[in-house]
């Protein structure tokens, strides 16, 4: 249609403001997707880090910092549960498994987790999927250690690296079990969750490391040797926390009521989906806030479209008169400047979608090592089809603001020419 | 007036710009024949251009009627006489008449985007192109120009590829608004000469509204728009 090519090279001659329009309607949908991709990952990730447990076990404290410590390793512990507890809790008749964890070491910056082989055949992620090794077996011995796929891609690390665990968590630490080395013995397959970015070691590899330590540092003098240390770590006094599988999901409630009333110890027994629930609770006003920001910063983009149309139309009069005298009638006015609007938005949002993906593939490797969120790139989801629809839709509305102006100067005008 | 329709035939025509206290506009008769070169002359607010909105049919009048190749402007819907303007008409303003983002030569084929039936007229003779080309070099712009865009022209050539534009295709009638009046006085008379010559070819009445007396005595006919107007 002729109306649609004259738009374009109209559109053409006014690049420079029309591209500048473009750019900034781009980066503010580019802010505004990009605050509901991660708002999206941000859930789905932590949907994803835990299924298939029922309950999650801890000392007493609030439920969303016992599931954040617990199985992402945001935050720290409150306190630990003493073994007895654990062992009496773990053989309770409604109870399938449980995975013990132990927290406190750290490996150059990742954590260390004292666990049992259970995890590997409990643990579920996503949609009940179990972990698989890329590489090697579970630990065996005490001295022996399980990498996450994260761990021994960024460290570098091979099957029988030796590993020197540091006391305390975090990067910076000043006292290392260098006398009592690890040996790497299985790398697990990627699974998007904390896992990647953890070390595994049993139970009784965490106790033999800590043997004739006291008070979170080792008593000057008392050098044990690594094979006399792990006869005499039994058992560990206390573990941090464990997650629980049932026999039968009906029990769940009951025995979270008996945990939570548990007499020997306050203990804190949460359902992981509930603890997540009140997470999002937690974050729906942030995340409230930074989507109405997000959207007042494409309404703005919005309006700079729409003053460079209502500005540009004063001129376009002239354009417009002389459409009419060659048989343009005032809806093809209406839809050249509707059009433009339209092609602007349209194309402000494509760009503003390239331009997201494009920072998610250069920003990937340092948001998931940064804050440990893996962001796939995945296609658009139904939210941010509905966001970018909401776009369109205002662009329009936008467009039809200089658009009905137009249509009636090219009423009120006719052929008239005003200079 | 033979035995064709004239070209364009006016009765009793009464036009009020809406929240105007009277008509701005009352003719009894005005009738343009075939071919025929009418010069419409009156001071600038006699309207002169309400007319020629009018005979274009951008503006329907309030009563009486105005019909356009024996058909009447009023009774049609407004986007068939859009396309009706579009088939039969062309059009030259006083001045900014191009569209400044396109070349020379695109101006010049505009009509044939909006009509068809200018489009099979220009082609006729080979293709629209050539017949752009032939008209241009007629009204004395050379083959250089034809690339350029439109806002790189002087004003005397602007006008004579707007009349290029309004040529194309053959209309029966060509509507020029002071075309003129940005023009030299050594120019203006050369422009019109051009303007008769390719009408005379193309066989399109020309409808010319100026206020330059100089210009009247080259017509066939001249109306004193002050002496049919009744209104005011």
């Amino acid at each position: 249609m002729a109306i649609f090519s004259l738009a374009w090279k109209s559109l053409l001659n006014r690049r420079h403001s029309a591209l500048l329009t473009l750019f900034s309607i781009a980066l503010s949908c580019t802010l505004l997707l990009g605050v509901e991709r991660i708002r999206h990952e941000t859930r789905q990730a932590f949907t994803q880090s835990v299924s298939g447990t029922d309950l999650v076990v801890g000392a007493r404290s609030g439920a969303v910092n016992l599931l954040l410590y617990s199985v992402f390793h945001i935050g720290n512990p409150t306190n630990n549960i003493s073994w007895q507890s654990y062992q009496e809790l773990a053989s309770h008749p409604k109870v399938a498994w449980t995975i013990p964890i132990s927290l406190g070491d750290s490996h150059r910056g990742y954590r260390v987790v004292g666990t049992s082989v259970d995890f590997f055949t409990h643990y579920k992620y996503g949609a009940k999927r179990p972990l698989t090794f890329s590489d090697g077996r579970a630990f065996d011995g005490v001295y022996e250690a399980v990498a996450g796929s994260e761990v021994a891609k960024t460290l570098g690390y091979h099957l029988d690296q030796r590993i020197v665990i540091a006391h305390g968590a975090g990067n910076l630490s000043f006292s290392e079990h260098g006398d009592k080395p690890f040996r790497l013995t299985g790398i697990l397959a990627p699974t998007g969750t904390p896992v990647d970015r953890s070390l595994f070691v049993s139970l009784q590899g965490i106790t033999a490391i800590h043997v004739g330590w006291q008070g979170g540092a080792p008593v000057p003098g008392l050098n044990l040797s690594p094979a006399m240390a792990a006869k005499l770590a039994k058992e560990p006094d206390d573990i941090t926390a464990f997650l629980v599988g049932l026999k039968s999901k009906i029990a769940t409630f009951n025995l979270q009521r008996h945990i939570n009333e548990y007499p020997q110890e306050p203990l804190t027994a949460v359902l992981p989906g509930v603890a997540l629930g009140e997470l999002w609770g937690m974050m729906a006003l942030a995340e409230k806030a930074l989507m109405a920001m997000s959207a007042m910063v494409v309404l703005v983009g919005l309006v700079g479209m729409l003053s460079l149309m209502l500005s540009a139309l004063n001129e376009r009069r002239r354009e417009m008169a002389i459409l009419r005298a060659l048989g343009a009638n005032p809806w093809q006015i209406l839809l050249l400047v509707v059009g433009e609007s339209l092609f602007l938005t349209l194309s402000g949002i494509l760009a503003g979608l390239l331009l997201l993906y494009a920072l998610l593939w250069f920003a990937q490797p340092l948001i998931q090592s940064r804050l440990g969120l893996y962001m796939p790139l995945n296609p658009p989801g139904s939210r941010e089809g509905l966001l970018m629809a909401a776009v369109v839709l205002a662009g329009l509305l936008a467009g039809l603001v200089p658009g009905l102006r137009a249509y009636y100067y090219s009423l009120a005008d006719g052929m008239n020419i005003r200079v | 007036m033979g035995a064709e329709p004239p070209v364009v035939d006016i009765r009793d025509l009464e036009y009020t710009w809406r929240g105007a206290a009277g008509p701005i506009l009352r003719i009894a008769r005005l009738y343009l024949a075939p071919a025929e070169r009418m010069f419409v002359k009156g001071p600038s607010g006699s309207g002169k251009s309400t007319l020629l909105g009018l005979v274009a049919g951008v503006n329907v009048p309030c009563s009486g009627t105005v019909r356009v190749l024996d058909r009447s402007l009023g009774s049609m819907g407004g986007s068939t006489r859009d396309q009706f303007r579009a088939d039969h008409m062309g059009v030259i303003f006083q001045q900014f008449n191009l569209l400044p983002y396109l070349s020379v030569i695109e101006n010049v084929l505009l009509p044939c985007r909006f009509s068809r039936r200018r489009l099979e007229n220009a082609s006729a003779r080979g293709d629209a192109l050539t017949e752009a080309k032939r008209l241009l070099e007629h009204l004395d712009i050379g083959p250089d120009l034809l690339h350029q865009r439109a806002s790189d022209l002087s004003v005397g050539q602007q006008q004579r590829v707007a009349a290029a534009r309004a040529l194309i295709g053959g209309p029966e009638l060509v509507i020029a608004d002071e075309p003129t009046s940005s023009l030299d006085a050594d120019r203006r008379s050369a422009f019109v000469k051009l303007l008769f010559r390719e009408c005379g070819e193309t066989g399109s009445a020309l409808m010319f509204v100026s206020h330059d007396d100089a210009l009247e005595p080259l017509f066939d006919r001249s109306v004193h728009l002050d002496e049919i107007n009744e209104a005011g």
